[in-house]
């Protein structure tokens, strides 16, 4: 059993209880006498240019208290680039009424030619978006080469060779609340901020740029988050809030509708991946080549540099991928969990598949004949520590032995892979008099994170758990933390957390021991107690604390820090998926019955927060792969409701088998490996390979159901 | 009308939906706002013990109704469906907890009054309407299930 006593154990977020009685606050759930309601005027053209805009209606509405445009204002510009592009906006003393302003505000456009296909976007004479950054394609925002061998003799040795083109559509996070921002200025200047953001510090020092005040003018709160997986990173209505208030001297509220969610945030990108395989007769992989085409819209946003972190299961010796981002004239992609990763696993993984099918041999005994071990290279050329894939593989393998086949199911396997982040963080840890402990940490609670904080506090102090407050607080209030993304939140500030546990644990013995004219060697932690290794002496930490902070030894309160420039640690996280679906034979339709996961977590540290992460994750790369993606009409979103851009309900969920497999991270605090992101990269795959086995028809497109398929 | 079981007698703003007025005039945001347009759930509230979506109802509309918000859940200690939503790790952002406890409530107490048990695709058929981003419903399904067998338990108890 695990040598641990509170790391491991099941327990639910103590956070949880405000959620369930209503009485955790949101940022929409702010409110300040006489606060004002912001609302912005949008383009309706995908590129165009503002002649002429004419706000005195929207002016004389009765309740407008200001009006920005892109005459009095720089955050708003008269070059449209996108449909849905912010050109005006407007505070009123109540929602309605800056709506209503919005309508009335009235726009000349010279309309000019626009491009919305990223590949007629690389033809020579497509419209230029912005310059291209490529000689011979055009509206190129990226592009990058992978190299490994001599991919073309690769080809060549090959018996099989498989070739196609998949396509992903872009997909929205659809985090239930939406964007909001409360802005107030105070009578001395400074600016505080209530916001739904992932990471409080990035968007401080975002705002004191964009808005010219010092650092220390901006304090950014942040409330409880409804949601975000990668899609709150980005500031979008922060600066027109603030700017709204600076200029009424009255706190303003924007809250996005969910169309303008849908129309104009940060959602995963569309992607086309080229992909071409070859293998013995054996089934040894040799070679493969990718072209891969992100569409960014109209600025970089595209995650196209997380090939590296995504790839690199199998140990093909030869291989050559280009990997390119490119303009277009739609709305500005982000990150959307394991950004980059779902999109490639779905074309690759799908590769295999057929190559397996081709030699008739079994997908899972292909995938482990050509699975990456400890000792093989990434393809940036890491050499890979103790791994999980072949134990994914291997307990997938065991698992689908025991399904029984009938007509009409379909059983499908896929396999992931990613990176987590590690990032700056920083913490500060205070001892109280009566024994108590308070952490409080900079970086934004999305996963459970300060539940784990506490597990990991009350494991090294020998403290029960509920004797620990964990709190994220404010810009003003907490150390510095990252951003809450690429799963290093947990990996991250874990690390910092036992830094500082270390420092506190030495302070702590070595008062005691100066007290007791004993070595601090000699003690230690145990049972709520400082206790000496022979038994003879045990004081109550709780006496220890108050005893410190009424000495000239002060309060023993300290700090502990992180962070990893080169963002990635070397945290390598395999997953493999099961899938079982069934079609019905008369209309095609598909149903997901279940799906198993069996992800490599290096350590749980709270199973119960884990298997949520996964089981979501499962949902949503189901979500992505299956039913959702955004349509355009000319750049222009056409399914901007959540009626028409349909995720899951509990209906269409399946039934969900997360298995945590625990081979320990390297450098991982316990040998923890991120986990909120690396589910969802195989779903749309595992579904894809599902529906193949059942149907014998291959689906190369997002979302997979969106005409239903029949049986071949 | 009656708001949590407390008889007001209010002046509402005939734009306003019953959403607006919990929210902006009453103060009761645990009612959620996700899409204001009657499509995810997140402000489920009961009216006369049926779940309604209260952006999609007109305040002036609800006169004389008896609207029961998450606010008017738990009395000195969480009542078994929040109890249960927490022990099961049924709560992660938790924006959709409020509507989908409510939702819940309406299913449970639905189906105390009939014989059978209900099974998983009941309680998924009920919670239909209500969407979450974050769970996968897994841990919903089993916090609803784990409260019906703990109330069905309660009653047979005092019975």
């Amino acid at each position: 059993m695990s040598e641990h006593r509170v790391i491991g154990q099941r327990l639910p977020r103590p956070d949880a209880i405000p959620r369930v009685t209503g009485e955790a606050v949101y940022t929409d759930d702010i409110t300040f006498p006489g606060m004002l309601h912001g609302a912005v005027a949008r383009s309706p053209h995908a590129r165009a240019r503002i002649l002429q805009i004419d706000t005195s209606q929207a002016e004389a509405l009765p309740g407008v208290r200001a009006v920005l445009t892109p005459d009095n204002c720089d955050l708003f510009s008269t070059e449209i680039f996108y449909p849905g592009q912010k050109i005006a906006a407007v505070a009123a003393v109540d929602r309605h009424t800056a709506r209503e302003a919005v309508a009335l505000i009235e726009v000349e456009y010279e309309t000019l030619p626009s491009i919305c296909d990223p590949l007629l976007a690389m033809e020579p004479d497509a419209p230029q978006v912005h310059p291209s950054k490529h000689p011979d394609h055009n509206n190129v925002c990226s592009f990058q080469r992978k190299e490994r061998g001599d991919v073309e003799a690769g080809f060549a040795r090959a018996e099989v060779v498989v070739e196609q083109t998949y396509q992903v559509g872009a997909a929205h996070q659809a985090y239930l609340e939406p964007h909001a921002c409360v802005a107030r200025f105070d009578n001395a200047g400074d600016l505080t901020v209530w916001t739904s953001v992932q990471g409080q510090f990035v968007a401080r020092s975002g705002l004191s740029q964009i808005l010219g005040l010092p650092l220390r003018s901006v304090r950014i709160v942040v409330p409880e988050i409804g949601g975000a997986f990668g899609g709150k990173t980005a500031l979008i209505m922060e600066p027109i809030a603030a700017t709204l208030a600076r200029q009424t001297g009255t706190p303003v509220k924007i809250i996005m509708t969910r169309h303008e969610e849908l129309a104009d945030s940060h959602p995963g990108p569309a992607c086309v991946v080229r992909v071409k395989t070859g293998a013995l007769n054996d089934g040894t992989l040799v070679a493969e080549s990718a072209e891969i085409i992100y569409d960014t819209g109209a600025a970089p946003g595209a995650p196209s540099g997380s090939f590296d972190r995504t790839r690199g299961l199998y140990r093909t010796p030869n291989f050559l991928y280009d990997i390119y981002s490119v303009y277009t004239n739609k709305l500005i992609p982000g990150a959307y969990r394991a950004p980059g990763a779902l999109e490639l696993t779905f074309a690759f993984e799908a590769q295999i598949d057929e190559i397996a099918r081709q030699l008739k041999i079994d997908p899972i005994d292909l995938r482990l004949k050509n699975a990456v071990d400890a000792g093989d290279l990434s393809v940036d050329g890491r050499t890979y520590p103790a791994i999980g894939l072949r134990e994914s593989l291997r307990q997938a393998k065991e698992y689908v032995a025991t399904l029984e086949r009938r007509p009409g199911l379909g059983i499908g396997i896929a396999s992931g892979k990613w990176m987590n982040a590690i990032g700056a963080s920083g913490v500060l840890l205070m001892l109280d008099e009566d024994g108590s402990v308070n952490l409080t940490s900079g970086a934004i609670d999305l996963t459970g994170v300060n539940t784990a904080l506490a597990q990991v506090v009350a494991e090294e102090l020998s403290i029960p758990v509920d004797r620990v407050h964990v709190r994220t607080r404010d810009t003003d209030a907490s150390p510095y933390s990252a951003i809450s993304g690429g799963s290093r939140t947990t990996y991250g500030t874990t690390i910092a957390t036992r830094n500082a546990l270390q420092k506190l644990k030495d302070e702590l013995l070595q008062f005691a021991a100066d007290r007791l004219s004993v070595s601090a060697e000699d003690l230690e932690l145990s049972e709520e107690q400082v206790k000496s290794r022979d038994g003879s002496i045990a004081i109550p930490i709780a006496e220890l604390a108050a005893a410190a902070m009424h000495s000239s030894r002060g309060p023993l309160t300290v700090t502990g820090s992180v962070s990893n420039p080169d963002w990635l640690a070397d945290s390598h996280i395999f997953i493999t998926q099961v899938a079982e679906v069934e079609i019905d034979p008369d209309t095609g339709q598909i149903r997901v019955l279940r799906v198993s996961s069996f992800q490599d977590v290096g350590l749980a540290l709270n199973p119960l927060l884990v298997e949520g992460q996964i089981e979501g994750g499962i949902v949503q790369g189901m979500g992505w792969g299956l039913l959702e993606g955004l349509t355009f009409d000319d750049g222009t979103v056409l399914n901007d409701g959540l009626l028409e851009y349909k995720i899951p309900t509990a209906l269409d969920a399946p039934d969900l088998r997360p298995v945590l497999i625990e081979i320990p991270s390297p450098d991982g605090p316990y040998g923890i490996k991120g986990v909120g992101e690396p589910s969802m990269v195989a779903t749309p795959a595992v579904l894809a390979n599902a529906i193949y086995d059942a149907t014998g028809v291959r689906l190369i497109e997002t979302p997979l159901a969106q005409n239903g398929v029949l049986p071949r | 009308m009656t708001i949590n079981e407390e008889p007001r007698n209010l002046e509402v703003d005939v734009r306003d939906s019953l959403l607006d007025l919990l929210r902006d005039h009453l103060g009761l945001t645990g009612t959620k706002r996700g899409c204001d347009q009657g499509e995810c759930g997140t402000c489920t509230v009961l009216m006369d013990g049926r779940p309604v979506n209260a952006c999609m109802l007109l305040a002036v509309d609800v006169v004389g109704a008896s609207v029961t918000t998450i606010e008017g859940l738990a009395h000195d200690q969480l009542n078994a469906i929040q109890q249960a939503f927490v022990d099961s790790g049924a709560v992660q952002c938790g924006f959709c907890t409020p509507g989908m406890i409510m939702s819940a409530k309406a299913f449970i107490d639905r189906t105390l009054e009939l014989p059978e048990e209900p099974t998983r695709p009941d309680v998924r058929q009920a919670l239909s309407g209500n969407l979450c981003r974050c769970t996968g419903y897994q841990k919903i399904v089993d916090a609803v299930l784990s409260a019906y067998t703990h109330l069905r338990q309660e009653e047979a108890t005092h019975v």
